[in-house]
């Protein structure tokens, strides 16, 4: 018998409505969909910000760039460099239609260079996240090979790799056989405001003749870009900051979980193609999506790479060689290359004029 | 008959070292959250088991490749075989309550899991794709809302479901709880565990100990406050059965849960609507495994006297209030609200 309460007992159709708010979440969670926040139910402020707010920021965003051209920086060219986040999220408004957007005719007339002077897009700090640690060792081999050191061997044979080259910085999330746990690894690299993220595991398949590597992604809910920018456009607002960029979060983690695609199917490719040469009978498992916690909390486009199969016994025997380990670490460093090469790549748009046609 | 007497429904709380089943059949279980498969040929004709669960997996690890495979009561992140370790778990507690495993007979489950109260929606989706198969219909709820749904206490009542990997908070104001009503904290049995081991080492640094004896001294006599008596236990200490007085330490490392609780219920209740704070600090309800811990109810509620007073008290079933409560949302939902859940 539970102790006396007093008055904690609720009317039996409150209880019907706690029930149907509990399925109502349930059903958002099979379609793979965030369920409202009750606010948002509200539909009208989330036009309101959808269609004001936002190309306000925008329109802030973009009002950067012609101050920066007269301070003498940018030459006039008909590419606009990538990513943008918030550039993207703008729909601009259809011809007659009236918004903060119009109030910078100047930017939408015609394609406008984008100084990268003003918003450097390179990448300049990876964090690498070697899986495991500690006392979670992963995967075992019946030979006591662990998961947990050879993930960190790549690691730190991929850090050397990268600190090669000039102008970029590597941190790791762990660089001793220490349990670091998921949130601190995402910590670590939101707090050092790293551009990429690359979490590193070996993959264990049933049965245990399959064999092959395969790359993860997923979309981040938050980023520090927009965070800042809606800070400084929505002061006057009415929300709070927290309101609107969990509006945008739907949004937004589209754009990011692109960047990661993007950023897995180099790595992906890379690895296959490296190591196909040393193991023909690898398989490309491919690049997939999934639920990994340590993607979901870092704000960063970031990847989960499978890069050997500790399960398959050839692929064990090859982990124990320095060799087939620094051939991985290669892989994944030409991977990276791969995307920050693309990420640099001026990419030509469409951008629309003041009256909605493209130009 | 009515359609529902068809169909088995089932509350699970899946914890991170004990997870329990409540179902329609009147059957209810609880098993350690552990799973072993053989090391290797040797191993398997010894135990003559492809795959062992929970106490029996404790009781043969030598022989096993263990896994615990939740982490602060969520699926851990990794490797297919800790995948494969839910799986087998969910399916044990399944036949515990006579699931069939291929389920011929056309036997209809519907589940109501439980997760901690701070669990994102991306691990919710991962819990629904482990079941997938398994049930045919399933729910994922907060763990302290099921609780507050089994006890019938959903208005101005604060639910503090303490399990070995999370401590979860949920205020109950007759309204589904939103994120700003609910809390997780990391300080819980595993912690207490880390902790109980660390000082018993700094006192005995010959001794030699693991996790699993650690945590079995902690289950059969944590306490706070005054101890009742002392608390002794058997260790080898190089290779000798020694008894060790760890009094001191086991109060030690389960008061270190006092605080970050305690902060934690006083912040959430000032959260509350000024006129109903009071009534929710007379109703504070703690379930979970680990508010086993005695004189916690007494110490949490000494910690309200100085915010107005208040009163703390453990439910009753501790370790069954999550499954029981989901089993009472699976048996509330409406066939339609199945059907819309369906796996």
């Amino acid at each position: 018998m539970d102790p006396d309460r007093s008055g904690t007992t609720v009317s039996a159709k409150q209880r019907r409505e706690l029930l149907k708010a509990v399925v109502r979440e349930n059903v958002y969670i099979k379609a793979g969909k965030r369920p409202p926040l009750p606010w948002e139910r509200r539909r009208w402020r989330r036009w309101l910000v959808i269609g004001v707010v936002v190309p306000a920021i925008a329109a802030g965003s973009l009002l950067l760039i012609p101050a920066a051209a007269s301070r003498g920086t940018a030459e006039v060219t008909s590419v606009v460099t990538r990513p943008i986040a918030a550039r993207r999220t703008v729909k601009a408004p259809a011809p007659g239609e009236t918004n903060a957007l119009a109030a910078a005719p100047r930017l939408l007339g015609e394609p406008r260079p984008l100084n990268r002077a003003v918003f450097p897009v390179g990448v300049r700090r990876i964090v690498l996240d070697p899986g495991h640690g500690g006392k979670d060792i992963g995967s075992r081999t019946p030979d006591g090979a662990l998961e947990k050191d050879i993930t960190l061997d790549i690691a730190l044979r991929l850090r050397d790799l990268l600190r090669k080259q000039e102008g970029i910085e590597v941190l790791l999330t762990r660089e001793k056989d220490e349990q670091v746990v998921l949130r601190e690894r995402a910590r670590f690299a939101n707090d050092r405001k790293a551009d990429l993220f690359v979490s590193i595991h070996l993959n264990w398949l049933v049965p245990a003749t399959n064999r092959g590597v395969e790359t993860f992604f997923l979309g981040p809910t938050e980023d520090p870009f927009l965070v800042q920018l809606t800070s400084r456009e929505n002061r006057e607002s009415g929300y709070s900051l927290a309101d609107v960029r969990r509006l945008l979060d739907g949004i937004y983690l589209d754009l990011r979980q692109q960047e990661s695609q993007q950023l897995a199917s180099a790595i992906q490719r890379s690895l296959y193609r490296s190591l196909k040469e040393e193991t023909p009978a690898l398989r490309d498992r491919g690049v997939k999506s999934a639920p990994f916690l340590v993607l979901v909390t870092t704000e960063m486009p970031a990847i989960l790479a499978e890069v050997s199969c500790l399960s398959n016994e050839n692929e064990a025997a090859l982990l124990a060689t320095a060799e087939y380990r620094q051939g991985i670490a290669e892989a994944l460093r030409a991977g990276i290359d791969a995307y920050t090469a693309k990420l640099a790549q001026p990419v030509v748009t469409t951008a629309r004029t003041a009256t909605g046609s493209p130009t | 008959m009515s359609k529902k007497d068809d169909i088995l429904f089932v509350g699970i709380d899946l914890g991170t070292s004990q997870s329990s089943i409540t179902a329609s059949n009147g059957q209810r279980h609880v098993v350690k959250s552990l799973v072993g498969w053989p090391l290797d040929m040797v191993s398997r004709k010894v135990l003559k088991k492809d795959v062992l669960i929970g106490q029996e997996a404790l009781d043969n690890r030598p022989m096993l490749d263990l896994h615990r495979p939740l982490e602060r009561g969520l699926i851990k992140e990794g490797s297919e075989k800790d995948l494969a370790a839910v799986r087998e778990l969910l399916q044990n507690l399944l036949s515990l309550v006579g699931v069939n495993g291929k389920r011929e007979s056309g036997q209809r489950v519907r589940a109501v899991v439980g997760v901690p109260a701070e669990a994102m929606r991306i691990n919710k989706q991962q819990l629904r794709n482990t079941l997938t198969g398994m049930v045919d219909g399933l729910m994922v709820v907060s763990e302290p809302f099921a609780v507050a749904y089994g006890k019938d206490a959903l208005l101005h009542t604060l639910i503090i479901d303490m399990g070995a990997g999370t401590t979860d908070f949920c205020v109950m104001m007759g309204r589904y709880p939103t994120d700003d009503d609910q809390r997780t904290l990391p300080n819980a049995g595993d912690s207490v565990d880390e902790q109980l081991s660390k000082l018993v080492r700094e006192r005995y640094p010959d001794a030699q100990l693991s996790m699993h004896m650690v945590r079995e001294w902690k289950e059969g006599n944590s306490f706070v406050g005054k101890p009742k008596s002392r608390v002794t236990v058997e260790a080898p200490i190089k290779g000798k059965p020694t008894e060790l007085d760890i009094t001191a330490e086991l109060r030690t490392a389960c008061e270190s849960l006092l605080g970050p609780i305690a902060e934690t219920m006083v912040d959430l209740v000032a959260r509350v609507e000024p006129e109903y704070q009071q009534r929710v600090r007379q109703n504070v309800m703690l379930a979970g495994c680990c508010s086993l811990i005695g004189g916690l109810p007494e110490a949490l509620q000494e910690s309200l006297n100085e915010f107005g007073g208040g009163r703390v008290s453990r439910v009753a079933d501790p370790v069954f209030a999550g499954s029981d409560g989901g089993l009472s949302i699976a048996n509330d939902a409406a066939d339609s609200d199945w059907e819309k859940l369906a796996t």
